[in-house]
């Protein structure tokens, strides 16, 4: 009776152990879908409010402030004073007052009437995702320069 | 004695199970999240908000009776609809954006967006990682867009730019010409008519292209098909032997007299490369034609350029008023200059002319589906050659069909590998070889998961209304379907949109003299646009009747009002111009910004009451326009009027 329990506890400790050291690791597989947006989100570094902020700056904006905001658009020439270069200026003031230049226009600041009020135009998340793009290119990562 | 224990065992054994039962019902993962979030709320909400919240405690769900569907997502998010827990970690923050307000959780639940299994109570059930035995994981990101398809059916969608792109993608590559898909329809590729395709073609460029398509062009819109050396051969035969409609009679060109430098001019005059691209700069409307003089006959060429429609009836091409000798010297210019970076070709096989092959190709032809995109006489009603795409969205994939890739099995990913490299997933697959990026194939699969198969109530729908096509007969008609104005321009819905003009009020819009200039000399009303209105070269007769019917019958009468010149509102207005900084976009007296059209001519061009309409609401109008709303009131936008319609020496039109 003895051998035959003493038996049966050596075959189930040598089928736990068999199972625990089980060699390498099966590999991992891949999602390559889901790769090419994180690869591209990667790649620009931004959020997705970030994003939506672009794709509105570049429509709206761009135009005048030039495509990374340095004040070096193909309309920028036409303007007096011209716009100011975002990687410098930006920092100089809070996020409100660029909310604030969007919404109502450079004059509501008492600058220049050459940047116009957008608020009746963009819808208030709209104005959000560019003040967080604006964030963006305020403090400009290696990458984004 | 033995019953008696066999049943106190099993008493205490079914005892030891319901209490088991109690006790993992009590300590069930959701009732220690929302003790979490009785503790957190407390610390969040002031007392007074306190006292008014509901009490928290229970399962939650939201039940859509509609679509079948119960969402017990709230059970654990319990912030999600409560500004106070923005900063809140998850599962209880706010929900992002003004999603619910658009979408109210008691009317769309949450799996509707988002995917996962709604009726679930645990973390891992719900599916926020994938399951093994839950086919939609929940979506996260760019994927999510695609449920956003699932109700909104229309081909743009507002705030869901990688669904609207995915969309514009499979419209672009025209899978609608082989596959079933709904909301897509064949009629949208735009593919020539091959039935008289042997008068076109050189014949040494017909084996490369069949080949592979993008040895010709970078940019070639067919894809390829993978053909075999004997299918070649085969189909080269048959197009070739394509002679339906022989070209108009060029016998008495003399070619020795052309002068592929004026040709060149002629070109530039006729602004065609607002539709076809050289070397990298254009349009897209119609085929670069950056190599076209390795592609096709001088003698089928010239035919082409005097009547378009000749062989091909729905060409969006129009017949400008060129005379012989221009087209000639066009020819000369297109068909010696433009010859791309070709390698010398062989000639052909000579035995291309046999009928066995010219046989073989035409089975070659129906087999690969070609009549799907290239519309052929005798074939419209041959069905198309792949598979319905019908609820593509909601295709089960089993793991062996990815034929041992280290992949993860998902639908997503099955669809990518397959818009990628169509043969590898399975083994006979006739669907040609796209040369799509990764970007491409990955929103074109954003674009196809939209494509559900459940039957929705229509209540949950929208689709964009299908336009009403826009016939117009008689002399108006004639005209605009010989310089095919539709080609660019839109009237109610239907049309290109290559002109961001739309023609539908134009006769409320510009005066009618301006027109009768224009569209004969059409110039740059906008600084720095690279796409201009070609010059036809229309007789006088011709603009005014268009010019008529413009301003008798497309105009919008809300716009029109009589107009009195009033100097003082003119000079309010001037001074309401400079206040609001009209200058920075629009020129007027020779200076000003570059970004709307000159208003220097405004007195000659426009008419007031579409003035004061644009300037009070431009976005109703025309929804992306960079014209900003500047909230005037009628007086004021009446006041800019006046002073607009006073400025009548500008204009930066094209000399003549």
């Amino acid at each position: 009776m003895r051998r035959v329990a003493i038996a049966l506890l050596a075959v189930a400790g040598g089928v736990i152990v068999g199972t625990a050291c089980r060699n390498g690791n099966e590999a991992v597989p891949a999602d390559p879908l889901i790769d090419v947006f994180n690869r591209r989100n990667q790649e620009e570094g931004l959020t997705r409010g970030q994003t939506d902020g672009k794709r509105l700056f570049v429509h709206y904006c761009a135009t005048c402030h030039g495509d990374a905001g340095q004040g070096d658009g193909q309309n920028a020439y036409n303007l007096d004073p011209p716009p100011p270069d975002f990687h410098e200026s930006l920092k100089v003031h809070q996020p409100s007052y660029w909310r604030q230049i969007i919404e109502g226009g450079s004059v509501a600041v008492g600058r220049s009437p050459q940047c116009p009020p957008w608020g009746r135009t963009l819808a208030s998340s709209d104005l959000d995702a560019l003040v967080a793009y604006l964030e963006v290119l305020a403090n400009p990562s290696p990458a984004q320069k | 004695m033995r019953l008696h224990q066999a049943f106190a065992v099993l008493g205490v054994a079914f005892l030891a199970i319901f209490s088991w039962v109690f006790f993992k019902e009590y300590l069930a993962e959701w009732r220690t999240t929302q003790a979490q979030f009785r503790r957190l709320e407390q610390e969040v909400k002031d007392p007074h908000a306190l006292s008014l919240a509901p009490p928290v405690g229970g399962i939650r769900q939201v039940w859509l009776t509609d679509l079948d569907r119960v969402d017990r997502c709230t059970t654990c998010h319990l912030g999600v609809d409560d500004p106070s827990f923005a900063r809140a970690p998850q599962p209880f923050a706010t929900h992002r954006g003004t999603w619910l307000g658009t979408h109210p959780p008691d009317r769309y639940g949450c799996t509707v967006c988002h995917g996962g299994q709604g009726e679930a109570t645990t973390y891992s059930d719900a599916a926020h990682h994938r399951l093994p035995y839950w086919s939609e994981s929940i979506r996260a990101g760019e994927l999510l867009e695609a449920n956003c398809g699932t109700c909104h059916r229309e081909r743009a969608v507002p705030q869901a730019f990688w669904l609207t792109s995915g969309r514009e993608q499979i419209a672009r590559d025209g899978c609608a010409a082989c596959h079933d898909i709904p909301g897509f329809s064949r009629e949208e590729t735009r593919a020539p008519r091959l039935e008289s395709v042997g008068y076109k073609l050189q014949p040494t460029w017909i084996t490369v292209w069949l080949a592979n398509p993008r040895d010709y062009l970078s940019q070639a819109r067919m894809p390829n098909f993978r053909l075999t050396p004997d299918e070649i051969a085969g189909l080269s035969a048959f197009l070739l032997a394509q002679r339906a409609v022989p070209p108009l009679d060029s016998s008495a060109v003399d070619w020795g007299e052309a002068d592929p430098a004026r040709g060149r001019t002629l070109f530039g005059e006729a602004r065609c490369v607002t539709c076809h691209m050289i070397d990298g700069r254009g349009g897209t409307l119609g085929p670069e034609l950056s190599a076209v003089a390795s592609k096709v006959r001088r003698e089928w060429l010239f035919s082409f350029l005097k009547d378009p429609a000749r062989d091909q009836p729905d060409t969006l091409m129009l017949r400008y008023r060129f005379t012989d000798e221009e087209i000639r010297d066009l020819v000369a210019y297109l068909t010696t200059e433009l010859l791309g970076t070709t390698e010398p070709r062989t000639a052909p096989d000579a035995r291309y002319q046999s009928p066995t092959l010219v046989e073989q190709g035409r089975e070659a032809f129906i087999r690969h589906g070609c009549y799907g995109c290239h519309r052929f006489a005798g074939m419209e009603n041959l069905p198309k050659i792949g598979p319905s795409l019908v609820g593509v969205g909601d295709r089960p994939v089993e793991p062996a069909e990815f034929k041992g890739e280290a992949v993860l099995p998902t639908l997503p990913n099955w669809l990518f590998l397959k818009l990628r490299e169509p043969d590898t997933l399975m083994a006979e697959s006739r669907m040609p070889t796209y040369a799509f990026t990764d970007m491409e194939a990955a929103v074109a699969v954003v674009g196809l998961l939209s494509i559900r198969k459940a039957e929705l109530p229509a209540s949950r729908v929208t689709t964009a209304p299908r336009p009403e096509p826009y016939q117009p007969q008689g002399a108006f008609g004639a005209l605009l379907n010989r310089y095919r104005c539709l080609s660019c321009h839109q009237v109610r819905g239907t049309g290109g949109t290559l002109s961001t003009v739309p023609l539908d009020r134009i006769g409320s819009q510009l005066q009618r003299a301006y027109l009768v200039d224009y569209l004969q000399n059409p110039g740059a009303v906008r600084v720095g646009i690279e796409e201009r209105m070609p010059k036809f070269g229309m007789t006088t007769e011709e603009a005014r009747t268009l010019a008529d019917y413009m301003s008798t019958v497309l105009v919008d009468d809300s716009l029109d009002e009589p107009f009195r010149p009033d100097p003082e509102a003119a000079r309010r207005g001037e001074r309401l111009f400079a206040a609001l900084g009209c200058r920075s976009c629009h020129i007027v007296g020779g200076r000003g910004g570059y970004v709307g059209p000159d208003l220097g001519d405004s007195g000659r061009r426009l008419k007031p009451g579409w003035i004061e309409a644009w300037l009070t609401a431009p976005e109703r109008w025309k929804p992306d326009t960079l014209q900003p709303n500047y909230g005037l009131k009628v007086e004021e936008a009446r006041d800019l009027a006046n002073y607009l319609m006073s400025l009548t020496t500008g204009g930066t039109g094209e000399k003549p």
